[in-house]
C-alpha cells in the first residue's frame, strides 16, 4: 500500500476517450464493428470499435456504483486540487476546453468574447440556477458568483493552480448580472485553458458562508447534488432535476466508494459488486476478464506524469555531457515493458496525453534514443570513467519507488550507482524537494491540462515560486516560453509549442521526461455511452447512462 | 475496591500527560512542515507563513502544549490541518468502526482459544492436544495480513464473491454490517486466538494439579463441573490479562485489516494523520488509546479479583 | 508487542539452571526440534544466500510475471526478479531484522530493568512511570512515527522496533529482579561485601536468564512480523532490498489472480519462519517452566 493523498491519485484524473477496448456483452452494442481484442500475451493494436451510437437511446434512471481507490479528502474545486473527478459533478466551470477538438465548450457562460489581446469577456447564460437545496434554493447564478469564486481561488491557501489570477490578471469584474471580464497584465494565451479547468468552478457565497468551505459539504451549478460525503468512505451524489442541460444527467444517483487498497478494489470489481474502478487495467488484467462479459475496458490515460528532475546548477549535472549521458542511458523501452507491461509511450516535455500539444512518438523515439555506449564515453569525458556515485531521495507514493529502481539498474549498466533513500512524502517535499535537495528525484506531477503546466518546470521561474525544482535559470529557455503565451490560435500555437520541446529536449535538463502508460479502466457493461470527453468534459457526468434490466 | 479503583484511576492522569507530552514532542520534531505538505508545490514563503499563523504554529511549544490540553479538557481536540473539520467529528466517526473490530476480534479469540486451550489442557500428551497445539501454533505464525489478504483473495476467486463495501452501522443494517466485520475480524482473530489457547492450556494444566481440584476429583465430582467451576475460573486470568493486553494493541489500530477491508477506522486514520503530520490528529489519537489502554487494563485488573477473590491488592 | 511480551509473564525463572539442560530435553519435544532444525537451516540459508540463490534478488532480467518454470523456479514478479532468489535474500532481512532489534531490546531492557529493580526506591519509581507511559503509548503508532521521523532504511526500522521492545521487557526484568533480589544468596553476598555489579552479574542475572530465553523466543517472531506488517503497508525497507513484507504487499494482491506465486511465495516463507520459532519457543517454554515440569513425568 502507498499512502494515499492528494498526491496519489493515479488513475482518478482519466481522460475518458472514445476508443472501447474491449466491450462486455451487451444487448444494442450489435455487431457491426465490434472486435474484441485478443488479449494474449504479444503486443497487439487496440481494436478499433465503432459504437453505434445512434443506435442507442439514453435512459434515464438507475444508480451507479463507482469505486475509487483515492479519498478526494475535500470536494471543494477551488480549494482542492484531487477532486476534480467529483467536483465537476457538483460545479461547472465558466467553459471547458475539450482535449481532443480543443473547442471550447460552453458550460455556466453561453458566448465568451475576447476584444482584445488581453481581454475576455464571458456572457453567462441566463437560467443557470444553483441547486435547488440549502442554503441556495435554486437561485440564478449571476456573474458576481463568479468573482465571488475567482477571489475565493485567489485567495487559497490552495494547491490548485491559479497562476492567471495571481500573477498574470490585471484585475476581473462583473460589469452586469450577466457579464464577467478579466484582463490581463500581459499577453498570456494559457488563459483560456487554465481559466476552463475545474478549480475555476463557480461556486455560491452564501454556501461558502455557511459551512466555511465546500469540502464535505456543497450547493453548486452542476449536474449532480452532493447528498454526502464521508470521508474515508463513500460520496453520494443525486441528480440534479434542475440542470440547465434537461434531462441530464441520466442517472437518479451515483455513489462512489472509496476503497484504499487495489487488490481488494479490483476484486470487488470483478465480482460485480461495482459498475467502475479505477484500477489501471493492464495486460494481465485484460487477460484475466476477456472472457468476462460483464466488464468492458476503455482507453483512458491519465494526466498524472512521474517526472524526472535534476539539479542542473551544480556538479555533475551542471556539466552538459552528464547530463546528455544520464537521459540517454534511460532505457525507456525497458522502463515500458517494466513498469507498463509494454503499455506506454514516450513522453517529452509535454507528456503524450496530451496528444494535442505532444510531439510525435517516432520523432521522441530517436531524440531520446537509449544509447549505453554514448553515455558511457560522455561519462568519461566529462572524468566520470571510473563511476558516478549518486543518491537519490524518493517518495514513498505512486509507482515513485518502483521508477527509481528500474532507472538505477539502467544507470547501473553505465557504470553510474544510484542510491535509492526512500523518504516518506513529508519529508520529502519539504526536505527534499521544495529545498531543491536533490542531484536527481523522482516525483509526480498534478496533472495537467494544457500545455503551459508541463514547461513550467523549465521556465526559470517555476509554477509558482520563484525557481524550478531543477534551479535552472535559462534566458533562452524563459524568452521561448514566454513567447508562447503570445500565441492564440491553437494551430500556430501548436507548431511553435512542439519547435519549444525540441529546443528543450536537447538541453537534457532540469528534466528528463520519462514515460506514460496507456491507462484503462473497467466499466461493467451496464454504464454506456461512456466516451465522455476528455478532462472536465468527461468528469462533468452527462453523458453517460445506466442500462436499467 | 472502589478505593483500589479510584487509586488507579488516579494514577491515570501523569500516565495520561506523560503520553501527550511524547506525543506533542514526537510530532514535532519528526521533520516535514505540516505547512509546506498542505499547500504543497506551489506554496510560496508568504502563503507557508499565512497557514502557520492561522494554525498556531508559530507559538512556542509549551504554550501550543498548554492550548491544546486545555482543548482537550473541554473535549475539544482541535481542528484538522487538512480537512478544516473538527478532528472529535472524524474520531466519533472512525471509533465505533474499530470498536466493532476489536469486539468481534476479541469474541473470536475467545470462542476458539478458550475451548481449544481446555481441551488441550484437560487432555495433556494426546492427540488432541497435538493437534489442537499445532493448530494453535500454525495459527500464530500466518501473519494476519496475510490471513487477512487469502480471505479477500479467495473467496473472490473461488466464489465470486466479495463483502459489501459500503459501511452500515450494526443498528441499520445488522446484517450487512456482521457480513462486513466478520472477515477482518478472523483474520485478526484467528491469529490472537492462537496465543490465547496456549495460556489456557498451561493455566489449565496449573489449576488442575492444584489440591483443591485434586479433592474434587476423589469426591467423585464430574469432570464437567470441576472444569467450570475451579479450572475456568483461575484459569482465565492470564487470559484477561492477555486480552487486556490485545486490546490495547488493537486500539493502535489494526491497520492493515482496516486498509483491506476498506474499513474506515483508527487504524487508517493513525496512518494517514501521520505521514500527512497532521499533529493534533496523531495527538488525539495517541491520547485516546492510551485512555482506552488504561481503562482495559484497569477493567482486567477488576476482572482478576471476580475470578479469584483471594488475590489482595496491597 | 506488549501481547507477546505479556505471555511471557505466564513463565517464571527456575534458580540455577544448567543451560545444556533444556537443549537436551528438546528430544521429547518434536515439535521444538523441528522448529530448531528449520531455523538453523534459514540460518543457514540466509548466510550462505549468495551461494545458493540462483540469481541476483535484484536483477530486472526476466519477463514479468511469469510462471513457475525451469529457469525461475518460484517464478518472476512485477519487475522481472526471480522470487526464489528474492525470498532467499529475503531471509537475510527478516532474520537479520528479526534478531537484531530483539538483541538490542533485550539488552536495552534488561539493563534498564535490572537497574531499575535492582536500586529500588525513588529512581525505581521514576523509571517506572516512563516505562507506563511507553507501554501505554500504542506499539504501531510509535514505530510509524520514528520510521517517518528518521526515514526508512533497515538501520532505523532495527532502532525503531527496539525501543518498542525495551518497555515491556524492562518490566519484566525488574519482575524477575526484585524477586532474586530476597533471596539468600544474594544477603549473603552483600554481607561478604560483594560491590552491587557482582551481585547483578554473579546472582541476580543468571537466574533472569531463563526468563530472557522465554522472552526472546517470542519476541523474534513478533519482530519479524513487525517488519514484515511495516513493509507490507510501504514503511519498511526501501525497495528494491528484498523484504518478504514487501514483496507480499506491492501490487502482488492486485496480481493475485494471474501471478499467486508473487505472493505466495514470500507469505509461506515467512509463515515458516515465524512457525519455527514459535515451536521452537513453546517447547523451551514447556522446559524452562518449573510448574509443568514438576507435573510431567
Amino acid at each position: 500500500m502507498r499512502p494515499s493523498s492528494y498526491w496519489g491519485g493515479l488513475g482518478s484524473r482519466r481522460l475518458s476517450r472514445r476508443r472501447m477496448l474491449k466491450a462486455g456483452a451487451a444487448a444494442g452494442l450489435g455487431a457491426a464493428g465490434l472486435s474484441l481484442a485478443a488479449c494474449g500475451g504479444e503486443e497487439e493494436q487496440p481494436a478499433k470499435i465503432e459504437t453505434p451510437a445512434a443506435e442507442l437511446t439514453p435512459q434515464p434512471g438507475g444508480s451507479g456504483r463507482l469505486g475509487i481507490s483515492v479519498d478526494p479528502g475535500s470536494l471543494d474545486p477551488n480549494l482542492s486540487v484531487v477532486s476534480g473527478f467529483l467536483s465537476c459533478r457538483i460545479h461547472n466551470p465558466l467553459h471547458a476546453i475539450n482535449m481532443d477538438t480543443q473547442e471550447l465548450v460552453p458550460l455556466v457562460a453561453e458566448a465568451l468574447e475576447q476584444p482584445d489581446d488581453t481581454t475576455f469577456i464571458w456572457k453567462l447564460r441566463s437560467g443557470v440556477r444553483f441547486q435547488n437545496v440549502d442554503p441556495t434554493y435554486g437561485r440564478e447564478v449571476n456573474a458576481e458568483d463568479v468573482v465571488f469564486s475567482f477571489d475565493r481561488l485567489k485567495a487559497g491557501p490552495t494547491l490548485n493552480d491559479r497562476k492567471l489570477l495571481t500573477r498574470y490578471a490585471d484585475g476581473y469584474e462583473a460589469t452586469d448580472d450577466y457579464t464577467f471580464r478579466l484582463r490581463t497584465s500581459r499577453i498570456y494565451s494559457p488563459t483560456l485553458d487554465q481559466s476552463g479547468n475545474f478549480s475555476y468552478c463557480v461556486v455560491p457565497r452564501e454556501a461558502v458562508e455557511k459551512w466555511g468551505d465546500l469540502s464535505t459539504r456543497a450547493a453548486g451549478c452542476g449536474a449532480w447534488i452532493l447528498d454526502d460525503y464521508v470521508r474515508g468512505e463513500r460520496v453520494r451524489l443525486r441528480k440534479n432535476p434542475d440542470y440547465y442541460r434537461a434531462g441530464r444527467p441520466f442517472p437518479d444517483e451515483e455513489e462512489w466508494l472509496i476503497i484504499p487498497d487495489t487488490g481488494s478494489l479490483w476484486q470487488t470489481f470483478r465480482t460485480g459488486r461495482l459498475d467502475y474502478c479505477n484500477v489501471n487495467v493492464d495486460k494481465f488484467k485484460r487477460d484475466e476478464v476477456k472472457n468476462d462479459s460483464s466488464i468492458a475496458v476503455v482507453e483512458s490515460p491519465s494526466l498524472y506524469t512521474i517526472n524526472c528532475y535534476i539539479r542542473v546548477d551544480r556538479p555533475p549535472f551542471s556539466d552538459d555531457r552528464v547530463r546528455e549521458a544520464l537521459d540517454i542511458a534511460i532505457d525507456r523501452d525497458d522502463y515500458i515493458t517494466k513498469l507498463y507491461f509494454g503499455e506506454g509511450r514516450y513522453n517529452g516535455p509535454v507528456p503524450w496525453p496530451l496528444e494535442y500539444w505532444a510531439l510525435p512518438q517516432d520523432e521522441l523515439r530517436s531524440s531520446l534514443k537509449y544509447d549505453p555506449e554514448r553515455a558511457k564515453e560522455l561519462l568519461s569525458a566529462a572524468g566520470y570513467g571510473d563511476g558516478l556515485e549518486l543518491q537519490t531521495p524518493v517518495p514513498n507514493i505512486g509507482d515513485c519507488p518502483q521508477v527509481a529502481t528500474i532507472i538505477a539498474d539502467h544507470y547501473r549498466k553505465v557504470g553510474v550507482n544510484l542510491k535509492i533513500e526512500l523518504k516518506d512524502l513529508a519529508v520529502y517535499l519539504t526536505q527534499y524537494l521544495y529545498a531543491s535537495e536533490f542531484d536527481i528525484t523522482f516525483f509526480l506531477n498534478l496533472p495537467y491540462m494544457d500545455p503551459d503546466m508541463p514547461l513550467r518546470s523549465y521556465y526559470s521561474q517555476g509554477q509558482n515560486a520563484d525557481k524550478n525544482p531543477g534551479l535552472s535559470n535559462d534566458p533562452e529557455v524563459d524568452a521561448l516560453i514566454e513567447g508562447l503565451w503570445e500565441i492564440f490560435d491553437r494551430e500556430e500555437r501548436r507548431k511553435a509549442v512542439l519547435d519549444v520541446q525540441r529546443v528543450l529536449l536537447k538541453k537534457h535538463g532540469p528534466l528528463y521526461p520519462l514515460c506514460s502508460p496507456e491507462g484503462y479502466v473497467g466499466y461493467s457493461s451496464r454504464i454506456k455511452g461512456i466516451q465522455e470527453g476528455t478532462g472536465v468534459i468527461g468528469w462533468l457526468g452527462i453523458n453517460y447512462w445506466l442500462e436499467q434490466a | 475496591m472502589i478505593q483500589y479503583i479510584l487509586r488507579r484511576l488516579l494514577l491515570f492522569v501523569p500516565v495520561i500527560i506523560g503520553v501527550s507530552i511524547l506525543t506533542f514532542v514526537l510530532m514535532r520534531i519528526v521533520p516535514g512542515d505540516v505547512a509546506a505538505i498542505a499547500l504543497g508545490q506551489n506554496a510560496t514563503p508568504e502563503t507557508l507563513e499565512e497557514f502557520r499563523e492561522a494554525n498556531g504554529l508559530n507559538r512556542p511549544l509549551p504554550i501550543q502544549y498548554l492550548d491544546w490540553l486545555a482543548g482537550l479538557a473541554h473535549g475539544d481536540f482541535g481542528d484538522s490541518y487538512f480537512h478544516h473539520s473538527a478532528i472529535r467529528d472524524e474520531l466519533a466517526h472512525r471509533l465505533p468502526v474499530t470498536g466493532e473490530l476489536m469486539i468481534m476480534s476479541v469474541v473470536i479469540t475467545l470462542l476458539l482459544g478458550i475451548p481449544a486451550g481446555v481441551i488441550a489442557g484437560v487432555r495433556p500428551n494426546t492427540w488432541s492436544d497435538y493437534v489442537t497445539r499445532t493448530t494453535a501454533v500454525f495459527g500464530l505464525s500466518i501473519p494476519n495480513f496475510w490471513l487477512g489478504t487469502l480471505l479477500i483473495l479467495l473467496p473472490a476467486i473461488w466464489f465470486n464473491w466479495t463483502p459489501p463495501f459500503g459501511r452500515v452501522s450494526f443498528f441499520d443494517e445488522p446484517g450487512k454490517n456482521l457480513v462486513q466485520f466478520i472477515l477482518p475480524s478472523l483474520a485478526i482473530g484467528i491469529s490472537s486466538a492462537a496465543g490465547v489457547m496456549r495460556l489456557v492450556r498451561s493455566s489449565v494444566l496449573e489449576v488442575l494439579r492444584q489440591d483443591y481440584v485434586r479433592t474434587a476429583w476423589s469426591k467423585g465430582l464430574p469432570e464437567r463441573t470441576i472444569i467450570w467451576r475451579h479450572v475456568l475460573k483461575n484459569g482465565l486470568i492470564p487470559v484477561a490479562t492477555l486480552v487486556g493486553l490485545q486490546v490495547g494493541t488493537l486500539l493502535g489500530g489494526a491497520v492493515i485489516a482496516e486498509q483491506i477491508f476498506a474499513l474506515p477506522g483508527m487504524g487508517l486514520f493513525t496512518l494517514q494523520s501521520i505521514l500527512g503530520r497532521d499533529y493534533l490528529a496523531v495527538q488525539a489519537i495517541v491520547v485516546l488509546a492510551a485512555v482506552a489502554y488504561a481503562v482495559v487494563n484497569l477493567m482486567v485488573d477488576v476482572v482478576y479479583v471476580w475470578f479469584d477473590p483471594r488475590i489482595r491488592y496491597a | 508487542m506488549t501481547e507477546a511480551v505479556g505471555e511471557a509473564l505466564e513463565a517464571r525463572p527456575v534458580s540455577r539452571l544448567a543451560m545444556l539442560g533444556p537443549l537436551r530435553d528438546l528430544r521429547h519435544h518434536p515439535l521444538g526440534m523441528f522448529g530448531l532444525v528449520v531455523i538453523v537451516l534459514l540460518v543457514a540459508v540466509a548466510l550462505f544466500a549468495p551461494l545458493i540463490a540462483p540469481y541476483s534478488p535484484t536483477e530486472q532480467n526476466f519477463a514479468v510475471l511469469d510462471s513457475p518454470s525451469a529457469s525461475n523456479l518460484f517464478g518472476t514478479d512485477r519487475l522481472g526478479r526471480d522470487v526464489l532468489s528474492r525470498v532467499i535474500y529475503g531471509t537475510r532481512l527478516s532474520l537479520g531484522i528479526g534478531l537484531t532489534a530483539v538483541f538490542f531490546g533485550i539488552v536495552g531492557g534488561t539493563v534498564v530493568g535490572t537497574v531499575s529493580g535492582f536500586l529500588g526506591g525513588r529512581i525505581d519509581t521514576a523509571i517506572q512511570r516512563l516505562v507506563d507511559v511507553m507501554l501505554a503509548f500504542p506499539q504501531l503508532i510509535l514505530l510509524m512515527t520514528i520510521t517517518a521521523a528518521l526515514g526508512a532504511s533497515v538501520r532505523n526500522i532495527v532502532i525503531a522496533i527496539s525501543i518498542g521492545i525495551i518497555p515491556g521487557t524492562s518490566r519484566i526484568i525488574r519482575g524477575a529482579v526484585l524477586s532474586e533480589r530476597n533471596n539468600q544468596y544474594v544477603e549473603a553476598a552483600r554481607v561478604m561485601g560483594a560491590s552491587d555489579l557482582r551481585i547483578i552479574t554473579r546472582h541476580v542475572l543468571p537466574n533472569v536468564t531463563a526468563t530472557i530465553i522465554v522472552i526472546v523466543s517470542i519476541l523474534i517472531p513478533a519482530a519479524t512480523l513487525l517488519e514484515a506488517a511495516l513493509s507490507f503497508l510501504g514503511l519498511g525497507v526501501p525497495p528494491p532490498t528484498p523484504s518478504w513484507g514487501a514483496d507480499l504487499g506491492g501490487q502482488a494482491r492486485e496480481y493475485f489472480r494471474t501471478a499467486p506465486w508473487m505472493a505466495i511465495f514470500p507469505g509461506a516463507a515467512l509463515s515458516l519462519t515465524v512457525l519455527a520459532f514459535n515451536m521452537l519457543g513453546d517447547a523451551l517454554r514447556d522446559i524452562l517452566d518449573p510448574r509443568l515440569r514438576r507435573g510431567r513425568r
